[in-house]
C-alpha cells in the first residue's frame, strides 16, 4: 500500500514541500504514522546510548518514573527484573550528574536542525515544543491507545509523538505496534460519551478489535524515529526472548498552535511565552511538563 | 493492504473465473497470505470448541506434542502454567476417547465441500491432502519462519498452512504475526547454503530483520481461516495478559503435486495412492503424518 501511495503524488507543486516530502506527508496523513530512518549521526546515538546505560547502571539517584513515583535506580538493575516496566519521566529536564548528561545528549541529538527539518517535511512550523519525554528501558506493555489521551490540539493533529529506538526493536523484544488511522480521525461522539480516559480507551479498543483492523509491527534500528499522530492507536508488545529495549517517547506540539490540552479538554488557551522555555533555536520545552499516565 | 481488499471486494468472486483474475488469489499471490472471514458457521465452531475443551479437561490420556514427546494432559492444567507451550500434534489421527471425538469433529467440519471451494479459489485441483495438524491451547511463542521447513512442493507453493482461531486472537493473547512475501518467493541459494532447517531459519531471520520490514498482526475471530503460503514467514507473539488462545494449524498439499518434501528435499517423488487415505472426495490424509520439530 505504501508503494501505491508513494507512486500517487508525483506532480510538481509550486512552493511548499518538495515532491518526495509530499509523498511522506501523504503517507503520514493517510496512515497516521511515518518512520524516519537514518536521521542521526552515529556518534550522537552512541553518546545517548552511553548516557542511558549510565542511568541504568546507577545506584544512588532518585528519578521520577512514568507512573509519577520517585525511585532510585537500585530498584531495577540486574536485568530489569524489579519494577521493570517503569521508565524515566521528563528526562530531558534533568540537570545534574548522569541525568544531566542524559538530557544534554538527548538535546544535542534530538533538539537540533536535523530533527527540525525532518519534522518540517510533515508540518509547517517555526518551532516545536516538547511536552513530555519518557525513557523506557524495556517494554511498558502498553495496550492499544491513541496519544490524544495525553495531548492533542484544536484543530486535531498539530501535536504528535516521536518514538525513538536506541536498540534494534522488533517482535521479539517488546516492539511497538500500530493500528493505521488517518491523521485527525477521532471519534468525538465516543470521546464525549466516555466517563473518563480509562473508559474511552476501553471503548476505543473494543471498537477497533471488532472492526478486525490489522496491526503493524515495524522493525526499528537505533536512531529510527516513528512519528505518530495523536489520533493513531499504538501499544507495546510483551518481550519474547530479550526484555531489554531502550526507547524514547517524546510528545511534541507545533509551538504556534496555542489551543491544546489533554483528553477531552483540548481547546484550552495557553500562553506560549509564559509557559515555555527555549531549549534550542528549534525547540522549546514546557516550564512545567505535562504529566502522562502511560 | 486495505486498499487491495477494498478493490477486490467490489469485484467479488465468480467460481468460474480463472485463478489469474480472482482478486483473492491475486492478494494471496502478492502477499503470501489471505484471511477468510466467517468461513465456519457458529455451530461448527461451537462443536470444535467443545471437543477441544473435552481434550483439555481430560487427565488420563497421553497425547503426542509438537517436539514429538508423549505427555499426559495434567502437565498443562491449572491455567496452562506447566508446560504451557505444548499443543497436540497430529490430533486429526487420534482414535480413542476425547481425542477421537476431536479428530472426527475436525475432519467433519474441515473436510467439507465449502472449505474445498474456498481453497479452489487459490489452487487448480480436485483434491487436497492433510499432512499435519497441531492443536494449540496457548501461543507457542514461535519465532518468524516460513513453513517450507516442514513442507513445500517442487515448484514452490502447492502446499499451504491453514490457521484456525477458536478464540478471539489479537496482540493481547498471543496473536499471529506475518511477514508479507509473494507466494513461491523462496531463496534457494540460502536454503542450499544452510546446514539444516535451524541454520536456515537463523539466516532467514537475520536477513529479514536487516531490511527493517513491517509485520502484520491480523485480528482474528472464531470462524476465520488464515491461509499461509509455505514461503510466508510467520510466528506467534507472547501473550500479554491472557494466556489462553485455542487454535489449530493444518498443513495441506495439492494432492496432484507429487514432488514434495520437508526442508531442502522439496522434490522427492511420492506415490499418492500408496501413501494417502481418502477422507472425503476432496480431502486425503497421509498414512504416516509428517513430524514437526518445533
Amino acid at each position: 500500500m505504501l508503494k501505491a501511495l508513494f507512486s500517487k503524488k508525483r506532480s510538481n507543486e509550486k512552493g511548499g514541500l518538495k515532491n518526495a516530502d509530499n509523498d511522506k506527508k501523504t503517507s503520514y496523513q493517510e496512515n497516521g504514522y511515518y518512520i524516519l530512518r537514518g536521521l542521526f549521526n552515529r556518534d550522537k546515538i552512541k553518546r545517548l546510548q552511553k548516557a542511558v546505560n549510565a542511568v541504568h547502571d546507577s545506584k544512588g539517584e532518585v528519578f521520577l518514573r512514568h507512573d509519577e513515583t520517585e525511585k532510585t535506580n537500585e530498584e531495577f538493575p540486574k536485568g530489569l527484573e524489579n519494577d521493570k516496566r517503569s521508565g524515566l519521566l521528563r528526562f530531558h529536564t534533568l540537570t545534574e550528574g548522569i541525568g544531566g548528561e542524559l538530557a544534554d545528549a538527548f538535546n544535542d541529538l534530538f533538539c537540533q536542525k536535523t530533527m527540525f527539518n525532518a519534522l518540517n517535511q510533515f508540518f509547517d512550523a517555526d518551532k516545536y515544543t516538547l511536552h513530555q519525554t519518557i525513557l523506557f528501558f524495556t517494554s511498558p506493555l502498553t495496550n492499544l491507545h491513541p496519544d490524544l489521551v495525553s495531548l492533542d490540539t484544536t484543530p486535531s493533529g498539530s501535536s504528535f509523538t516521536c518514538w525513538m529506538a536506541l536498540d534494534q526493536i522488533d517482535d521479539t523484544n517488546g516492539g511497538v505496534f500500530i493500528a493505521p488511522n488517518p491523521v485527525g480521525k477521532r471519534d468525538e461522539e465516543m470521546i464525549n460519551s466516555s466517563k473518563d480516559m480509562g473508559d474511552y480507551v476501553k471503548k476505543y479498543k473494543d471498537d477497533l478489535y471488532a472492526k478486525k483492523q490489522d496491526l503493524t509491527i515495524p522493525v526499528l534500528s537505533p536512531g529510527d524515529v516513528v512519528l505518530f499522530a495523536p489520533t493513531t492507536p499504538h501499544g507495546s508488545l510483551n518481550p519474547k526472548h530479550n526484555s531489554r529495549r531502550r526507547g524514547f517517547q517524546i510528545l511534541v506540539r507545533i509551538t504556534k498552535v496555542s489551543q491544546w490540552g489533554q483528553y477531552k479538554d483540548t481547546s484550552t488557551r495557553h500562553d506560549t511565552e509564559k509557559e515555555e522555555v527555549k531549549l534550542t533555536s528549534y525547540f522549546n520545552t514546557l516550564k512545567k511538563s505535562g504529566s502522562a499516565d502511560y | 493492504m486495505r486498499e487491495l481488499f477494498s478493490k477486490k471486494k467490489k469485484t467479488g468472486i465468480d467460481n468460474n473465473q480463472s485463478l489469474s483474475f480472482n482478486p483473492k488469489n491475486e492478494f494471496y499471490q502478492e502477499n503470501g497470505y489471505y484471511i477468510f472471514r466467517d468461513l465456519f458457521a457458529k455451530d461448527e465452531i461451537n462443536k470444535l470448541q467443545d471437543t477441544v475443551d473435552e481434550v483439555y479437561g481430560s487427565y488420563d490420556e497421553s497425547f503426542l506434542r509438537p517436539g514429538n514427546e508423549e505427555k499426559m494432559n495434567y502437565v498443562f492444567k491449572n491455567g496452562l502454567e506447566q508446560n504451557p507451550r505444548s499443543g497436540i500434534l497430529k490430533f486429526h489421527t487420534l482414535t480413542e476417547g476425547a481425542g477421537s471425538a476431536l479428530a472426527e469433529t475436525f475432519k467433519k467440519i474441515f473436510c467439507q465441500e465449502k472449505i474445498f471451494s474456498a481453497f479452489k479459489q487459490f489452487f487448480s485441483t480436485d483434491k487436497f491432502t492433510i499432512h499435519q495438524t497441531i492443536l494449540f491451547f496457548t501461543s507457542p511463542l514461535t519465532d518468524l519462519r516460513p513453513d517450507l521447513i516442514n513442507l513445500d512442493t517442487s515448484t514452490s507453493g502447492q502446499s499451504f498452512t491453514c490457521w484456525l482461531p477458536l478464540d478471539h486472537i489479537d496482540d493481547v493473547n498471543g496473536g499471529v504475526l506475518i511477514s508479507s512475501n509473494p507466494t513461491g518467493n523462496r531463496d534457494d541459494k540460502m536454503i542450499n547454503g544452510s546446514n539444516d532447517a535451524e541454520d536456515f531459519i537463523e539466516k532467514y531471520k537475520n536477513n529479514l530483520y536487516s531490511k527493517n520490514p513491517s509485520f502484520t498482526v491480523p485480528i482474528l475471530d472464531p470462524g476465520d481461516l488464515l491461509l499461509l503460503a509455505p514461503t510466508t514467514a510467520h510466528g506467534s507473539l507472547p501473550p500479554k495478559y491472557k494466556n489462553r488462545r485455542r487454535s489449530m494449524q493444518v498443513i495441506l498439499r495439492v494432492t496432484s503435486a507429487e514432488k514434495w518434501g520437508g526442508f531442502k528435499s522439496f522434490s522427492e517423488k511420492h506415490v499418492t495412492k500408496d501413501e494417502e487415505d481418502e477422507i472425503t472426495p476432496h480431502f486425503n490424509i497421509l498414512k504416516e503424518p509428517s513430524i514437526v520439530d518445533y
